[in-house]
């Protein structure tokens, strides 16, 4: 088909392209987990994973400039040594001091998940960026004026040509990226998963050991293991907040069955995300026991799977938090490529 | 030499005539009682309603024209963010079906489908950034239309209707087929058969996935007509 020397030819023309990356296209990185996990709900297919993706992930995921007056990054109040949520804050404040009227969710193992945020109503990982980019009270910024600013910057275009192969960038491509690095949080290395990996050398502590019983009689059908979450929505009997009137799942679906159910949070790095509850209500595990054990407001939509108070006590309460305190995983808070 | 000139016009004139056979694109025009709409215009609906339209936003999806063999052909990745306002009041879908001289059914939905609501990120006229998504509660906006009358006791006068929502009970992606669909055809809208169905003193602002939505989703498909 060719000469010799018109071979010769291609094949350099080859050999420069691919090293120029003409060919190239990042190194995909397999999601893992470990074995005995169930599958992850997210479609790995449709966005590979790759350290240029998940680079600029972490590059915006730290950058200010995506909110309408450069002061607030998605790590404003998700700070990774907190297990991504927002120390000391029961609600957080975006742009302006405007204060929002739910906790920092934490991020954590969010491949699992099935819808996301409090109520549920984000229904995709990639798309639910889009609710604290333009919330008014978070960034309050809108999509293409980030697409804009992205755009307008040389670094980013070479990110954004590193990561996807093209360097004009659009909401999709964005949003993708950010996803490959909140996607990239998983956390299973904490002391409870060495145990439940039935690692030689590591165990319980017989309070620890008698608090993950206790767990899994009382708590574990709605946090259950091993994601610490069934990704549903419960009412657990918190009473109503006169001043947030926060009907959590109902506003978005609108059905009175859903009144008062917010999605059942994990507990993984628990003892490190504090405050505690959707409103950031209570600041100590303690508090959080006390709640379940004296304060269950009863009604229709409470959770099938509480009645009323647990009956649980004192000691038995320590109990559960030592077990909780066992769900740290210090090389996920500490991980210094998270920051 | 001349020859060659010759074969080289009559080549182009038989490309020509045979590009007048195959459909470029369709032509989605909105209108009021079959008149060419007029944003700016002050219009009455049989309501007795005195309205303005500010801007009408659609998404079509999914267009398929079913052949008189019934043969199938469907339009790939068919989603179209129509933009009505100002002075535009043509849209195109730029899709080639191949007719046959006969008419044929032209089939499509309003509105975009469940499997591409719950798809993550998507691009082009998909783009979420183009003020057809909404965050809070993920999902398109199958259509925005937006204006004012004095019928309506609310701010400034406006009515807003943001129609979305793709989960039964309240799913409110609508298929239209229209029949007698021909090479010269174009699509209409007729936005008077909406406000002719709708008292805006009653009902002027819808902006969240509910029961209402879904009436209004289904009114709006009596609009459509082939001309």
């Amino acid at each position: 088909m060719f000469s010799g020397e018109m071979r010769k030819l291609v094949i350099i023309t080859c050999v420069i392209m691919v090293f120029s990356g003409a060919f190239t296209t990042s190194k995909v990185v397999p999601f893992s987990y470990p074995d005995n996990w169930p599958v992850p709900a997210y479609d790995f297919e449709k966005n590979p994973r790759t350290q240029e993706g998940f680079a600029l992930g972490r590059k915006l995921f730290n950058d200010p400039k995506l909110s309408a007056d450069n002061t607030i990054a998605c790590s404003s109040c998700h700070l990774s040594f907190t297990g991504f949520t927002h120390a000391d804050h029961s609600l957080s404040h975006g742009i302006k001091g405007r204060i929002g009227t739910r906790n920092s969710s934490s991020l954590i193992n969010l491949a699992w998940n099935k819808s996301f945020n409090w109520d549920g109503g984000s229904n995709n990982i990639e798309v639910q960026a889009i609710t604290p980019i333009t919330h008014h009270v978070e960034m309050d910024n809108d999509l293409l004026s980030v697409v804009e600013y992205l755009n307008s910057s040389k670094e980013y275009r070479a990110s954004f040509y590193n990561a996807f192969g093209d360097s004009v960038i659009n909401s999709q491509k964005l949003l993708k990226a950010l996803a490959q690095f909140t996607l990239s949080l998983t956390s299973f290395e904490s002391k409870y998963d060495s145990i439940y990996r039935k690692e030689p050398g590591v165990q319980f502590s017989p309070k620890e050991e008698k608090g993950y019983q206790l767990f899994l009689n009382n708590c574990n059908s709605c946090h259950t293991q091993p994601l610490f979450t069934n990704n549903g929505f419960e009412d657990n009997g918190l009473s109503v907040d006169k001043d947030l009137n926060d009907l959590g799942r109902y506003e978005i679906t609108k059905e009175a069955t859903d009144s008062f159910k917010f999605k059942v949070p994990t507990l993984r790095n628990i003892a490190n995300s504090a405050p505690y509850f959707h409103d950031g209500r209570v600041n100590t595990l303690k508090d959080v026991m006390k709640h379940y054990t004296t304060s269950i407001t009863d009604r229709n939509s409470l959770s099938n799977h509480l009645k009323g108070n647990l009956k649980l006590s004192r000691e038995e309460q320590i109990q559960i938090v030592a077990f909780l305190k066992t769900l740290t995983d210090k090389s996920f808070l500490y991980n210094i490529n998270f920051r | 030499m001349r020859g060659l000139h010759r074969n080289l016009v009559l080549l182009i004139l038989a490309f020509t005539s045979l590009s007048l056979f195959s459909k470029e694109e369709i032509p989605v025009s909105i209108t009021w009682k079959g008149e060419p709409f007029v944003f700016d215009s002050l219009y009455i609906s049989s309501q007795d309603d005195t309205l303005r339209l500010d801007k009408f936003y659609i998404y079509l999806s999914s267009f398929q024209v079913v052949k008189k063999d019934g043969e199938v052909e469907r339009e790939k990745n068919s989603f179209h963010l129509l933009k009505y306002s100002d002075s535009i009041t043509t849209a195109t879908i730029a899709w080639q079906p191949s007719l046959g001289i006969l008419s044929q059914d032209i089939s499509f939905n309003v509105g975009i489908d469940s499997v591409t609501n719950t798809s993550g990120a998507l691009d082009g006229d998909l783009d979420p950034g183009l003020g057809m998504y909404w965050a809070w509660h993920s999902g398109y906006v199958n259509f925005k239309l937006e204006g004012e009358s004095s019928s309506c006791n609310t701010l400034k006068n406006k009515f807003q209707f943001h129609i979305g929502g793709f989960e039964f009970p309240k799913k409110t992606l609508r298929n239209v087929v229209l029949k007698d669909f021909k090479q010269d055809s174009k699509i209409e809208v007729d936005l008077s058969l909406f406000f002719n169905d709708v008292r805006l003193s009653e009902l002027n602002s819808i902006t969240t996935v509910s029961q209402d939505a879904v009436k209004i989703a289904d009114l709006f498909t009596k609009c459509f007509q082939v001309k």
